[in-house]
């Protein structure tokens, strides 16, 4: 075996196959052969994009990764290390690497269970795109070029990025009792994300979204309302703060709940967090766990993670079965850490990490919305969101890229960008109106090399719009 | 005679005729290599990234260039002793044609790869094409030069016994677990050593051995009738140095001190703030994270020209060719320089990831903007404008890339801001400032065109010089030109503290670290405001 027969010069090969990554970890049991107690992470990425600004392309890339890792969870604490090389000098040294280490244990600490921080999505979940996989960067240059057509011809400017990622992975555990197990995944997915804006800066316009299957990405829709919100947002007028009626688009309600879901988390405020979060415990009684099964939010609001609806899945994901959050606005379930599962034996079958989630949606389109609002905003995106005050998980940041307001009914005009600062859990609980659940633009955290296509990297995330009462904005900004 | 990892390239015997792989780690150790590198001067890999250049070129690239890096890097924490390694060998290549970049990476570090990348790179440039060339410019490279530079730091981690690294985090711990009224520590080191040969069809070759160097050590002290109290030292952000970074400074010592601060800061009496405008004293972290995202992100050329409209904004410099030399941001105390030649400094290279030797030079002299932090297509927008400027026309050699996996991009150089000539320190300021509010620990979020910011830390009531209670709530909202023209003081050379700071930039997103040099700065009237408080 050879590097270059495991990840390709065909297009055809750009990341691996299951029964390669198998043989990636056959040479690794080789020099593992007594041990009990370990496993092995084989993955394999690919990512291909294009970018474009001022109205022309400005980079096209191609480009692959490959991780191994070795972890050895005999003793606490475990011993890893991981390499992208797979050559079997490399890969059986990492595996002589972590061996050594494995031997320099604390005796005085307790065995380690197998940490195992990825459940894997279940038979049946379907994630993988042929068309998305073999995206050809020759037709997205020719979709670019018409998608930039109507910012050239407006005199505005355009710039965005089209992506399309596969991915997969191996895992190999053998567990302290000698059991075996290979879980195999796969995933692709493909974003689309424009930002038309005027020379001048005085106006700017975007658009995203995010699909396993490139076929369900409207490139041109995508540019045409980044085109048109720019053109409708060009010269705003300021408002004075204060409380409004808003419109918060998917990708605004999608940042607002992100928030709260990240927050749903178990281990922190048991042990004891840095700062006081929304779980911290009730002085009235003493434990935070009193929070589950009391209504939260409106409802009209379910939040839950589904592995098995494509929009939402990863190859890697959450939980084997779905689970809800928030069920009609009660808090049902909280994400779980498997290290908080093993130590405290709590049921097994709730989330262990925080990623993707869904919003269920009701049936009111944003023109309704609109019509139906007296006086309110309309908000595009909301933007850098940073943490003020923990128990009530209240936030400030901007709005950004188109802010309108309606007037009995009709958008009147574009206003400028707006501090706003809310709470998520106070938005949903003033909720007016439900719109559909649709995909949001979901970005992807930076990270290392390394860690490029490792773990569970890709978040979707399925919101509706929502019309919220009394949404609070503290100041205006001067940014467009 | 044991081969080395000198040894590395060789022709597998097991892959297809040509393949080259690198041996890498030995099994006949019993411990890692940690103490042995590759060799990134072999001249065998400078035929590598010749066979990628030479592959571009002969399909039609007007300029190609190669790189590749080995970063080897591993961390090691209190409480769970045992290090993560971690190795990561990349090959990148950039192809241009007709004005369009085509760019292609992987992990494969063999000359049939290195002839797939560079005809992957210029067919992904070649594509855009469409018979309409792109108008661009490449600032040509002045004193073009070839060689190789090893970053100079004193205690190689690499070279260095893991168990005594690892004696050395566990002796801190225990120190600290020793200490009255503690509540637990955590302390962790990171080490990377980046290795990285580039060249260009300019002829150009050049090999680099940089170091990155991070820790953090946290304590959680028992305050009186106040819960937990954080001590955090301040003195181990990243920075381009080895494993001196921990044994030369005295953590013990610091954590002392810095424990003595939150002890003392927790007698004070909690009080209220009242919003409205107040002379801010604010310490050196605080203020080199306001240079960073103030002075430096809205001065990168990509940012400005809207590069980056789609990723993480664009900047108030919105006409810049009007701006350049004629826009006041802010008093004539705002003086800020890059540079990537300070020792110490994580952002320190020879070459910057163009080849280009990178400069000092003024981003703002008396509060008024000077330059663009720039690389070579950067610099050929303003061509005109840097012909008649005394560093002339090139690039002022920001080029950054992470890893051979990422494009090199415009990131924040090494950004200083200019001390005071008179014998200032934080305690001087503070009596002079008389009456106002001091900001330790925090930092800020500004909006996508770094004009609106919103701080937020811990905040202190100042009178008649002295610090006389902790402030429960605040948080600073300012526009840029406004903070920086309100500059009034800033501390002497011996206060000036260094800190690595990172940034974040592009789609996909990839992550770069630069130093900031600062002594702490005195405002006048800044807008404070409760930020828990709705509309």
């Amino acid at each position: 075996m050879n590097t270059q027969t495991i990840i390709g010069t065909l297009d055809s090969e750009r990341i691996f196959n299951e029964k390669t990554a198998r043989s990636i970890v056959n040479l690794i049991l080789e020099e593992y052969k007594p041990v009990r107690g370990f496993y092995i992470y084989v993955s394999s990425w690919w990512g291909a994009g294009q970018r474009w600004a001022r109205n022309t392309p400005s980079l096209t890339s191609d480009r692959r990764q490959v991780v191994v890792q070795i972890v050895d969870t005999r003793m606490r604490p475990s011993s890893n290390a991981r390499t992208n090389q797979l050559d079997p000098t490399s890969v059986k040294a990492t595996a002589d690497i972590v061996k050594y280490y494995a031997t320099k244990h604390d005796w005085n600490k307790p065995l380690d269970r197998v940490v195992d921080p990825i459940v894997w999505s279940p038979e049946g979940s379907i994630v993988w795109s042929d068309d998305t996989y073999r995206m050809a960067l020759e037709e997205t240059a020719k979709v670019v070029k018409g998608l930039v057509k109507s910012s050239e011809n407006e005199k505005l400017m355009s710039a965005g990025f089209i992506e399309a990622t596969g991915a997969a992975a191996l895992k190999f555990e053998r567990d302290p009792w000698g059991k075996e197990s290979y879980k195999w995944g796969s995933t692709t997915q493909a974003r689309c994300a424009a930002t038309v804006r005027h020379p001048k800066g005085t106006g700017s316009g975007w658009a995203g979204k995010t699909s396993f299957d490139i076929n369900r990405l409207d490139f041109k829709a995508v540019a045409d309302i980044a085109f048109e919100k720019c053109m409708n947002s060009i010269d705003p007028v300021r408002i004075e703060p204060g409380r409004y009626q808003s419109i918060l688009e998917a990708d605004a309600v999608a940042t607002l709940a992100r928030l709260l879901v990240s927050s749903l988390i178990r281990l922190n405020p048991e042990r004891g967090a840095d700062v006081p979060t929304i779980l911290g415990a009730d002085p009235s009684l003493q434990r935070f766990r009193s929070k589950l099964g009391l209504k939260l939010l409106d409802p009209r609001i379910t939040i839950y993670h589904d592995p098995k609806d494509p929009l939402m899945g990863t190859h890697v994901s959450d939980s084997v079965d779905k689970v809800t959050l928030i069920d009609k606005g009660v808090l049902v379930n909280l994400y779980t850490p498997l290290e908080y599962h093993l130590n405290e034996l709590v049921d097994l079958n709730v989330p262990i990490s925080r990623s993707s989630f869904a919003i269920s949606g009701g049936s009111t389109t944003t023109e309704e919305m609109i019509s139906s609002t007296e006086r309110g905003l309309l908000v595009t995106r909301l933007s850098q969101p940073q943490g003020v005050h923990g128990p009530s998980l209240l936030f400030t940041g901007v709005t950004r890229d188109g802010v309108w307001l309606i007037e009995k009914g009709k958008i009147s005009k574009a206003v400028r960008n707006l501090r706003w600062t809310e709470s998520p859990m106070f938005a949903f609980n003033n909720l007016e109106q439900l719109g559909i659940q649709e995909p949001v633009f979901a970005p992807v955290e930076s990270r290392s090399p390394l860690e490029r296509g490792f773990h569970n990297s890709l978040t979707n995330i399925l919101v509706p719009t929502m019309k919220i009462n009394d949404f609070s904005y503290t100041s205006t900004i001067d940014a467009i | 005679m044991m081969n080395t990892r000198r040894d590395f390239i060789k022709h597998s015997s097991v892959g297809a005729a040509g393949i080259v792989t690198f041996p890498k780690l030995e099994l006949t150790r019993k411990k890692p290599l940690l103490s042995e590198s590759l060799d990134i001067e072999d001249p065998r890999l400078k035929q590598l990234v010749k066979t990628a250049i030479d592959a571009a070129v002969a399909d039609g690239a007007s300029y190609a260039d190669a790189s590749l890096t080995h970063i080897y890097g591993f961390e090691c924490r209190s409480g769970s002793l045992m290090p993560l390694l971690s190795e990561d060998m990349s090959f990148g290549v950039r192809a241009l044609y007709d004005g369009y970049w085509g760019f292609a990476a992987s992990p494969t570090w063999t000359s049939d790869e290195a002839a797939r990348l560079g005809k992957a790179a210029l067919r992904q440039a070649r594509i855009n094409s469409f018979d309409k060339p792109r108008q661009m410019e490449l600032a040509p490279i002045t004193n073009m030069s070839s060689g190789h530079w090893t970053m100079p730091i004193k205690d190689d981690p690499f070279k260095i016994s893991l168990d005594e690294i690892l004696d050395f985090i566990g002796g801190l711990s225990s120190f600290i677990q020793l200490l009255p009224e503690t509540a637990g520590n955590r302390i962790i080191t990171t080490f990377r050593r980046n290795e990285k040969c580039f060249a260009s069809s300019l002829g150009q070759n050049v090999t680099q051995t940089l170091y990155f160097t991070e820790g953090e050590v946290r304590e959680s002290v028992v305050l009186k009738n106040r819960g937990l109290g954080q001590v955090l030292l301040e003195t181990l952000t990243p920075a381009g140095m080895g494993f001196e970074y921990f044994r030369d400074q005295d953590l013990r010592k610091q954590v002392l001190v810095a424990r003595e601060e939150v002890l003392e800061d927790g007698r004070l009496p909690i009080e209220p703030l009242d919003v409205g405008r107040y002379d801010t004293l604010m310490h050196e972290f605080v203020v080199a994270d306001l240079i960073s995202k103030t002075t430096g992100l809205a001065s990168q050329t990509d940012r400005v020209m809207g590069f980056e409209a789609n990723a993480d904004g664009t900047s108030y410099i919105n006409e810049p060719k009007e701006m350049l030399g004629a826009f006041k941001v802010g008093s004539p105390l705002l003086n800020i320089s890059a540079d990537r030649s300070e020792h110490g400094s994580v952002n320190r290279v020879k070459w910057d990831d163009e080849g280009v030797n990178p400069i000092k030079f003024d981003i703002f002299r008396d509060g008024i903007l000077q330059n663009l932090q720039s690389n070579r297509e950067g610099a050929g927008w303003f061509k005109d404008y840097l012909d008649s400027s005394s560093t002339g026309y090139q690039s002022y050699g920001c080029a950054t890339t992470p890893s051979s996996l990422d494009v090199p991009m415009i990131y924040n150089a090494d950004l200083t801001l200019k001390p005071s000539d008179k014998a200032t320190s934080i305690e001087s300021m503070r009596e002079a400032m008389g009456n106002g509010i001091e900001m330790r620990r925090g930092g800020f979020t500004m909006d996508f065109q770094q004009i609106t910011g919103f701080g937020t830390g811990q905040f202190f009531r100042v009178k008649n010089g002295r610090k006389t209670a902790v402030l429960n709530a605040g948080a600073l909202l300012f526009r840029t030109p406004e903070i920086w023209n309100n500059l009034i003081d800033v501390g002497a050379a011996q206060s000036v503290r260094r800190f690595g700071m990172s940034e974040r930039k592009g789609e996909p997103a990839q992550i770069a670290y630069h130093s900031v040099y600062t002594p702490p700065a005195l405002f006048k009237e800044v807008t404070v405001i409760d930020p828990t408080k709705k509309a």
